[in-house]
C-alpha cells in the first residue's frame, strides 16, 4: 500500500502539484492499478530478453548538414514571457 | 441534394464526371456539421469555409487535435495546451495537404490520447451518434464521430492501445492501426513512443486503404519509421477471400458479452461464406498484454509530457487532467530507481513473449479475426470515474500496439442498434492483405445504415 | 596524519559539427542573437522528434579510439529525466550503458590516467539569472557533447590540470571541437576526496565541484578544496557528500543545493531512436583516418603518446603552456 508519503514523493518527482484531496484520491486509486499491472508476476520471464522498440532497423542516422528551421518568431509565439528575444521565467527555486 | 455519407471515392468520381464542385462538397459537410455538431460535439476547432482555399479536386478532411497543424489551435485534448499553436505541420499533415486534402478543424479526443471513451478530454465529451446517451469509444472520440455523423468523409486518428479501433467499432466506421513505422510520427504529440500508430478513420475500407496510399511512407524526421517499401493499398482489394486462412485466436473469445459473442459468430460465418478457411489459434501471452501495456505506457507518457512545464508553450503543470497525472504519477514510480526491474524491464519482456505469439501463428495463417471490444458501447459517465475499468476496455487492441502488427476495423453489426466491430490483425506491413480481407467482409455484410 | 587527494574528472566537449546532436539547426551559435537557431526538436516542441548526427558520433568514437578506448559494438541513446527551465523536453537525450567508448588511458608525466568512458548527449540551453527572473536562450539546447569521465585516479591538481590541457590538445587535433574555454566549448566538472596516504580503498564520499571555467580555476579549487577537506577530517568531521560551485570571486567552493545529488533519474532506453551497431570495416575506417591525423602508421594505436607523435608545430594552434 503506498503511502501518502510515498505518493507525496513520486508527484514532486514528476512534479505534479497536487491538492490535498487529489493527494487522498491517488492514495486510494494508484495502489489498486499497481495491482492491477502485478498480475505480470505470475510470468516466468527469467530468461527473456526485453524489447524495447519493435522496429527492427539499427543506425537510423542524419548527415550532418545544417539547415534553417524556425524564425524566432516562431519560437517565441507560444511563449507566455519573453524579453529581448529570450523566453523568461520566475527564478529558478520558484518550480514548484 | 449530396448525401453527407458520401465516401471520398463517390466524391472524386463526381469530381471527374462534374456532378459537383468541391465548394457544393464542402458547403454540404459544413451545413451537417453546423446542424448536429452543436449536439455531438466532436470539433475542438471548426475553420470557417470562406477562410479555405479550394480547387477543383480538394478534399475535407479533420485532424484529431494531437496532430499538429502550423497556425491552428491544437491542444491534444488537454487545457494545458488550450492556447498551443503550432508553428509546424506535422509530416503526416503535409502529405495530405500536398494530395488536396484541406482541413476543415481538429476533433476532440481524451486528453493526451489517454482513454477509451473520449470522456478525459479537458473540454467535452463527445457524443455516439448512434445512441447520444453513449460515448463513442476514445482516445479518438471526435475522429470516430465526425465520420459516423456525416461531417467528414475522413478523420486522421492515433492508435497506441485501441484508441481507433474502438471507437471505430463503436461508430460503424473503419479504423486502420498501420504497423508501428508505417506512418511517419512526426509532429504527432507523443502519448507512448514505442506503441503510438498513425492512422485514421473513414466510412468504406476503399476510402480507408486510399488514404494509407498518401500517408504510408519513410520519414527521415522520424527515425522509427520504416524504410520498407510501401505498396499500393488498393491494388489487391477486390481479390475476395477465398483461399486464405485466418485463425481466430481463442484468448480473445473470453470475457465478450452475450451479443458481442453472437455477432462475431454471425461474422465468422460470413468469413467462411466468402471462402476462407478458418482456424483456431492460441496467442498465449494475451492476458499480459494489458498489464505490460499499463506499465509501458505510463512509463513513456510520464517522460514525454515532462516537456509540458509552461515555458516555451501552454499553460503550467496544474493544468493537466486527472487520467494524465494518473498516468505520469504511475509511469514516474515504475520507472523510479529500485522499481525499473520489476515494473518496466519486466513489462518490456512480456512483450517479448506477446511478439512471439504473434510471429508464431503468424507462420500458419494469413490474418487473424478478433471481436475489437468485449462490449458495448458504454454509456456516459459509466466507466470515466473507474480507471481499471476503462482500461479493460483495452483487452482486445492492446496486444497488436504491443507487438506493432497492423489491425483493421470493420463494422460487424449491431447489439440493441448499437454498432460492434470485427478486427483483423496481420503480420507487419500486411497492410494490403488487411483491406482485402476487410473489403470482402464489408461488401458482403453493409453494416452501414446513414444515422441522423 | 597524511593525506592524499582522489580525484576523478568529468569533462564536456562541444564537438565543432555543422548541425546539431538530434537536429538540423546550425551548431554554429557562439554570440548568435538568442532563441535565433531553434527549430521543434531542440525547442523540445510537442510532437518533434530526434535523429542523430552521424558525424557526431564519429568524433567521439576518434576520440575515444586516441585515447585507446573500446569502442562498444552495440550502443544506443538513454533518456535522462529531470526538470529544468533550460532542458526544453524534461530529459536529456544522453547514453547511460553501452556507452561508445569505454575503458581509455592517458599518459600524463604523474602517471597514466584511466579514461571511464566517453559518451554521446545532447547539450541543454542556456540560463541567465538575474534578481527574480530567468532568461532562457534555447540556441545550446541540442549541440553535441562528448563527455569524458575518468576513473578516480588523478592524485593532484598539477596532473588534473596536465590531463585536460592534453585532452583539448588531442579534441584540436583531431578536429573534433575547437575546445576554447571561453565560449564554453569545454568544460571540468571535477569530483574530489581524501584518503589516509597509503590506502588503496576509495573514500567513502565525494565531493562534485561544478563551474570552472579554466585551468586557473581548477588548480585553484583542487587546492582550496584539499585543504577544507583536510581540515575537516583531521578535527575528526565528516565530509559531506554534496555538489560545490567554485566561486572565482571568494576563492572558495560553495555548496549548492544538496537535492542534485538525491535525483532520481529514471533512466530508461530512448524509444525514439532505433540502437547503434558498429561494424568491424566502420572501426577499421576510422583506425586509418586516426593514424593519418598522428602521423602514426603503425597499427597499434595504443603504443601513440601524443608527444611521440610526429606532429608539427603548425598543427598544434595553442601551447602547452596557455593558463586558460
Amino acid at each position: 500500500m503506498l503511502t501518502k508519503n510515498e505518493v507525496g514523493k513520486i508527484a514532486e518527482l514528476a512534479k505534479i502539484p497536487l491538492g490535498s484531496e487529489e493527494l487522498s484520491a491517488f492514495r486510494l486509486q494508484l495502489p489498486k492499478i499497481i495491482t492491477f499491472v502485478e498480475n505480470l508476476n505470475k510470468l516466468d520471464t527469467k530468461d527473456i530478453s526485453p524489447t524495447f522498440q519493435v522496429i527492427s532497423k539499427k543506425n537510423e542516422l542524419r548527415e550532418d548538414i545544417s539547415a534553417e528551421n524556425l524564425t524566432r518568431a516562431q519560437a517565441l509565439q507560444n511563449a507566455k514571457l519573453v524579453k529581448d528575444g529570450y523566453i523568461k521565467t520566475k527564478g529558478v527555486l520558484d518550480a514548484k | 441534394m449530396l448525401n453527407n455519407f458520401i465516401t471520398l471515392k463517390q466524391i472524386l468520381e463526381g469530381y471527374k464526371k462534374k456532378e459537383f464542385t468541391s465548394r457544393e462538397v464542402f458547403a454540404s459537410f459544413y451545413d451537417k456539421i453546423n446542424e448536429r455538431d452543436p449536439i455531438i460535439k466532436s470539433f475542438i476547432t471548426k475553420l470557417s469555409l470562406e477562410d479555405l482555399t479550394l480547387n477543383d479536386f480538394s478534399m475535407p478532411i479533420a485532424y484529431k487535435d494531437n496532430f499538429s497543424t502550423k497556425g491552428i489551435l491544437t491542444t491534444a485534448g488537454s487545457g494545458i495546451l488550450k492556447d498551443y499553436i503550432p508553428p509546424f505541420n506535422a509530416t503526416v499533415v503535409e502529405k495530405l495537404r500536398n494530395s488536396g486534402f484541406v482541413c476543415i478543424g481538429k476533433l476532440n479526443c481524451d486528453a493526451f490520447a489517454h482513454g477509451t471513451t473520449g470522456e478525459n478530454s479537458d473540454f467535452f465529451a463527445t457524443k455516439n451518434p448512434y445512441s447520444l446517451e453513449r460515448t463513442p469509444g476514445g482516445s479518438s472520440s471526435g475522429s470516430a464521430a465526425a465520420v459516423a455523423a456525416g461531417f467528414v468523409p475522413v478523420a486522421t486518428a492515433t492508435d497506441t492501445g485501441g484508441s481507433i479501433r474502438l471507437p471505430a467499432s463503436f461508430t460503424n466506421t473503419v479504423g486502420i492501426k498501420p504497423t508501428y513505422g508505417r506512418v511517419s510520427r512526426y509532429g504527432i504529440i507523443a502519448m507512448t513512443s514505442s506503441t503510438d500508430s498513425i492512422g485514421h478513420i473513414t466510412k468504406t475500407v476503399w476510402d480507408n486503404a486510399f488514404v494509407l496510399n498518401i500517408t504510408a511512407g519513410h520519414d527521415p524526421k522520424d527515425a522509427t519509421s520504416s524504410c520498407d517499401k510501401t505498396a499500393d493499398y488498393l491494388s489487391d482489394i477486390e481479390m475476395g477471400m477465398a483461399g486464405l486462412t485466418i485463425g481466430i485466436p481463442k484468448e480473445y473469445l473470453k470475457g465478450l458479452s452475450g451479443g458481442i459473442k453472437d455477432c462475431f459468430n454471425s461474422s465468422i460465418k460470413t468469413l467462411e461464406k466468402l471462402g476462407a478457411k478458418l482456424v483456431g489459434v492460441s496467442l498465449p501471452h494475451t492476458e499480459y498484454a494489458i498489464n505490460a501495456y499499463y506499465i509501458i505506457t505510463p512509463s513513456e507518457i510520464s517522460s514525454n509530457l515532462a516537456r509540458f512545464d509552461g515555458i516555451r508553450f501552454g499553460t503550467t503543470r496544474e493544468s493537466f487532467g486527472s487520467e494524465a497525472k494518473r498516468r505520469i504519477m504511475l509511469g514516474t514510480y515504475s520507472l523510479a530507481a529500485g522499481y525499473y526491474d520489476d515494473y518496466y524491464l519486466k513489462a518490456q519482456k512480456a512483450r517479448t513473449l506477446v511478439i512471439k505469439d504473434f510471429k508464431r501463428v503468424f507462420e500458419k495463417v494469413d490474418v487473424l479475426a478478433a471481436p475489437v471490444s468485449p462490449g458495448i458501447p458504454p454509456k456516459l459517465g459509466e466507466v470515466v470515474n473507474d480507471p481499471i475499468k476503462m482500461y479493460m476496455m483495452d483487452t482486445l487492441t492492446v496486444p497488436a500496439n504491443l507487438a506493432g502488427v497492423p489491425a483493421l476495423s470493420v463494422p460487424a453489426g449491431f447489439v440493441n442498434k448499437l454498432p460492434v466491430g470485427i478486427q483483423f490483425i496481420g503480420k507487419n506491413f500486411s497492410e494490403k492483405l488487411l483491406y482485402r480481407v476487410g473489403h470482402a467482409f464489408e461488401q458482403e455484410t453493409k453494416y452501414r445504415s446513414p444515422k441522423r | 596524519m597524511l593525506y592524499e587527494s582522489v580525484i576523478g574528472l568529468e569533462i564536456h566537449i562541444q564537438l565543432n559539427t555543422k548541425s546539431k546532436m538530434f537536429c538540423s539547426c546550425s551548431n554554429d551559435i557562439w554570440k548568435k542573437p538568442p532563441n535565433s537557431l531553434v527549430c521543434p526538436t531542440c525547442l523540445g516542441l510537442p510532437g518533434a522528434l530526434p535523429v542523430p548526427n552521424k558525424e557526431a558520433i564519429k568524433k567521439v568514437q576518434l576520440l575515444g579510439l586516441a585515447l585507446n578506448c573500446t569502442l562498444n559494438k552495440n550502443s544506443h541513446f538513454a533518456r535522462k529525466n529531470y526538470f529544468y527551465p533550460d532542458l526544453p523536453k524534461g530529459y536529456q537525450i544522453t547514453q547511460f550503458s553501452d556507452a561508445l567508448c569505454e575503458k581509455g588511458r592517458l599518459e600524463t608525466s604523474f602517471g597514466e590516467v584511466a579514461i571511464r568512458r566517453i559518451h554521446l548527449e545532447e547539450d541543454t540551453g542556456k540560463s541567465m539569472y538575474t534578481k527574480d527572473e530567468t532568461l532562457l536562450d534555447f540556441n545550446k539546447s541540442g549541440v553535441p557533447l562528448a563527455e569524458l569521465v575518468t576513473e578516480p585516479n588523478i592524485t593532484s591538481a598539477a596532473q588534473a590540470v596536465e590531463f585536460c590541457k592534453k585532452i583539448r590538445e588531442l579534441a584540436r587535433l583531431l578536429g573534433v571541437s575547437n575546445a576554447d574555454m571561453e565560449k564554453g566549448n569545454i568544460r571540468l566538472e571535477l569530483n574530489i576526496s581524501l584518503r589516509k596516504e597509503g590506502e588503496k580503498a576509495l573514500p567513502n564520499y565525494r565531493v562534485e565541484i561544478k563551474n570552472i571555467n579554466s585551468f586557473k580555476f581548477l588548480k585553484n579549487a583542487v587546492a582550496y578544496e584539499t585543504k577544507r577537506q583536510e581540515e575537516l577530517l583531521k578535527a575528526g568531521k565528516e565530509v559531506l557528500q554534496e555538489t560545490r560551485g567554485w566561486s572565482e570571486s571568494g576563492k572558495k567552493t560553495v555548496s549548492q543545493r544538496k537535492k542534485e545529488m538525491e535525483n532520481d533519474y529514471r533512466y530508461f532506453p530512448e524509444p525514439d531512436i532505433p540502437p547503434l551497431e558498429f561494424d568491424e570495416k566502420y572501426v577499421g575506417m576510422l583506425k586509418q583516418e586516426l593514424s593519418q591525423v598522428l602521423f602514426y602508421k603503425d597499427k597499434n594505436i595504443s603504443e601513440a603518446s601524443f608527444e611521440k607523435s610526429k606532429i608539427t608545430k603548425e598543427k598544434i594552434t595553442y601551447s602547452m603552456n596557455d593558463e586558460n
